[in-house]
């Protein structure tokens, strides 16, 4: 749970601490208030999540063939065992880094649902820039390939972003649509131009790329840590950044809030909007090319299983807070992995889409419960702090 | 071009319209009461994988779309119509979340119905006409269902602009406070639209797998629901009877690389499928363009924007 979100409930008292114009009681009190609405909303948004897992673990064990192995396979391919945790931490990459792109164009107040689609045009990109120097040092030819994932990404948005920014049309439809297209468009590289019918994994696969381009993975004890989980985390906290000390990022906050006041401050509102959008988007090709250098190292049809939708659930789990997209990430990353489990016994792998469904509505509903909808606690979350932090910079008392 | 193709064109083209028609034309009356129904896509495959084990546990089509369609609806109420018009939940979330469900439900409830061939429902020719050259297959010699969606978009634009219930639906669009100070059972005409709109967006799933693809397969919409979608946005809100034509256009589209390859031409099928995706696409822009004389949409009864 975010500290932004916690002020969210209380709109006109400075966030703890935080208040050189007013005095160290009032701060203080304003602090455990806030302390306490924050614990009671992430212990109602606990308890909602744990009801939306009860009630999916009951569809799913009222399937044929799960039996009590099912569960005990299930808790040695998240938590129980070193593998487990492994793939664990594998799984959390991508859906931190697609969290993340959901988050940001949720913090300035639209929906990038086309994370699925920037990431296959993020990949191909990357394949491509493979295929075209195969001779470059490993670490080189790595840095090229992350490049040309957030190109990718950043491109396949460009035209939605535009639209969006600049003409007003409705960003959720365009950017969904787009995604069918670059599935068609991952098929027709890996069975045309790029197709490798040696290839045995599941679905389709192009060539693969030069063993050098892969990112190296750590083992600690017996757990294995990708680069690429570095990485992640890396860009979390840097775009947590971005919104946190930047004027982009503030801008930004600004036009999710409330574009008439963005407008009366003097910010370029359809820019922040396409600046916004395409940062999300390069984020978003980013995943795509993670996921490849990482561990499948091909142009596949398996880099993503929903990845990029998944997204959508992490960012709003975490009320489209940057830091709070780690936790959330971790958390729909178990999932998945015990959906992998569960495959075993013959449960189709779209299971975790079905759990993943319950905990949105469940997120969407305890955001109501505490108090507004997904994008007003994100807007009120924004207001709040600001507002607050402006007015006890100028020492202007609370009404 | 010979006739033959241009006569596959033209069938498959009505072939692949009447379920994206079907889901627009549920969106279109669950937008008349103020809810946009992106959960489309999921609403639809329960309608088509509860179609499927219908029709064949029972062996008739007939009760398989029924079926479907009335599933579709009870799953729309739970997933979708529920927790936006009773608990206001955050729309585009619960779309979302309802399109997941629905995905991962249909592929569990329809692992064993992979691939199995459906029960047909025959054509019915209509005299005469059905031998007209070009159009006459196309048009003339269809399925039931393609009547009954046609019958089911007038039957809906006389009801929604012609009776009083369609104006108090449209009331609702319109301004939801005024419209309850007036003594319209807001909430309950609501839910029961959003939830009929639910049902016909199933039937079009319902058709996708009975009539267009005869069989089920995992996820075998392809986003025909989005389409769907976009095609109620593009169209304008509030109007009905233009849906048929566009949801033709579109089903030429969708129907051009069956054509295609039927012909044995060289090109990619993959290329091809994205025509209608990249068209929608257009058209959701390009009416947009130039500020200054812009085309306007025009809109009936469009509801007020929404209020946040």
């Amino acid at each position: 749970m975010s500290a932004d979100a916690t002020v969210a409930r209380m709109p006109d008292s400075p966030p703890g601490g935080r208040a050189p114009g007013g005095s160290m009681e009032e701060a203080q009190e304003a602090g455990r208030a806030a302390l306490a609405a924050g614990l009671k909303q992430a212990a109602l948004r606990a308890a909602v999540v744990l009801a939306g897992l009860l009630v999916g673990t009951l569809v799913i064990a009222l399937q044929p063939g799960v039996s009590g192995e099912t569960w005990s396979a299930v808790w040695h391919g998240t938590l129980g065992t070193a593998s487990g945790i492994s793939s664990v931490l594998q799984l959390t990459t991508p859906l931190l880094l697609s969290g993340c792109a959901a988050a940001i164009s949720a913090r300035a107040g639209m929906w990038n649902i086309g994370v699925e689609g920037q990431l296959v045009i993020g990949a191909w990109a990357g394949t491509a820039i493979a295929f075209t120097f195969p001779g470059l040092p490993g670490p080189l030819l790595a840095t090229l390939i992350l490049v040309g994932g957030l190109v990718g990404g950043a491109l396949w948005v460009l035209v939605p972003a535009a639209a969006r920014a600049y003409l007003g049309v409705n960003e959720v439809v365009t950017t969904l649509l787009l995604n069918f297209v670059a599935t068609l468009w991952l098929v027709y590289w890996v069975t045309g131009p790029w197709a490798d019918t040696s290839f045995q994994g599941a679905g389709l696969g192009a060539r693969p790329i030069t063993e050098d381009a892969m990112l190296s993975h750590w083992t600690i004890g017996n757990v294995t840590v990708g680069v690429s989980f570095l990485i992640a985390l890396g860009v979390a906290v840097l775009t947590w950044a971005t919104f946190r000390y930047t004027i982009f990022g503030y801008r930004c906050t600004l036009v999710g809030v409330d574009e008439r006041t963005a407008r009366y401050a003097g910010v370029d509102v359809a820019r922040t909007r396409f600046q916004a959008l395409v940062a999300s988007g390069a984020i978003g090709g980013l995943v795509g090319v993670i996921v490849m250098i990482d561990h499948v190292g091909r142009f596949t049809i398996s880099l993503s299983t929903y990845t990029g939708y998944l997204g959508l659930l992490v960012a709003a789990l975490a009320t489209a807070s940057l830091l709070g997209c780690i936790p959330a990430a971790v958390l729909v990353a178990l999932l998945s992995a015990a959906a992998g489990a569960l495959r075993i016994a013959g449960i189709p792998a779209e299971v975790t889409l079905m759990l993943t469904g319950l905990l949105l509505i469940a997120a969407a509903i305890t955001d109501i419960s505490t108090g507004g909808k997904l994008g007003r606690s994100v807007r009120d979350a924004a207001t709040g702090a600001k507002g607050a932090l402006m007015r006890s910079r100028r020492g202007v008392p609370d009404e | 071009m010979s006739e033959a193709v241009i006569t596959g064109l033209l069938v498959a083209g009505t072939v692949s319209a009447v379920p994206v028609l079907l889901a627009a034309l549920g969106e279109a009356i669950s937008e008349q009461v103020g809810v946009k129904n992106l959960g489309i896509e999921g609403v639809m495959l329960m309608g088509a994988v509860l179609a499927a084990i219908v029709a064949l546990n029972t062996g008739s089509a007939w009760l398989g779309l029924a079926g479907g369609a009335l599933g579709a609806a009870v799953f729309n109420f739970f997933c979708l119509a529920l927790p936006n018009v009773v608990l206001r939940a955050e729309e585009t979330v619960v779309a979302f979340a309802c399109w997941f469900i629905g995905i991962g439900l249909s592929t569990m409830l329809g692992v064993s119905y992979n691939g199995k061939t459906l029960p047909s429902l025959g054509t019915i020719e209509v005299p005469a006409l059905s031998g007209i050259p070009y159009i006459g297959r196309a048009f003339f010699n269809q399925p039931p269902t393609t009547y009954l969606a046609i019958i089911m978009v007038i039957a809906t634009a006389w009801l929604l602009y012609r009776t009083r219930h369609g104006l108090k639906l449209r009331a609702i669009g319109r301004d939801m406070e005024a419209a309850r100070a007036c003594g319209i059972a807001v909430t309950r005409l609501r839910l029961a639209y959003v939830s009929l709109g639910g049902a016909i967006i199933g039937l079009g799933g319902a058709v996708l797998a009975i009539v267009a693809l005869g069989t089920w397969e995992t996820n075998l919409t392809g986003f025909r629901g989005f389409l769907g979608f976009a095609l109620v946005i593009v169209v304008g809100r509030g109007r009905i009877v233009p849906l048929l034509v566009g949801a033709y256009v579109f089903g030429l589209l969708l129907g051009v690389s069956g054509v295609v390859q039927a012909q044995g031409w060289n090109v990619r099928s993959e290329l091809l499928d994205m025509l209608p995706y990249l068209a929608a696409v257009a058209a959701l822009i390009v009416p947009a363009w130039h500020p200054g004389r812009r085309f306007r949409r025009r809109t009936r009864g469009a509801p007020a924007p929404a209020q946040t």
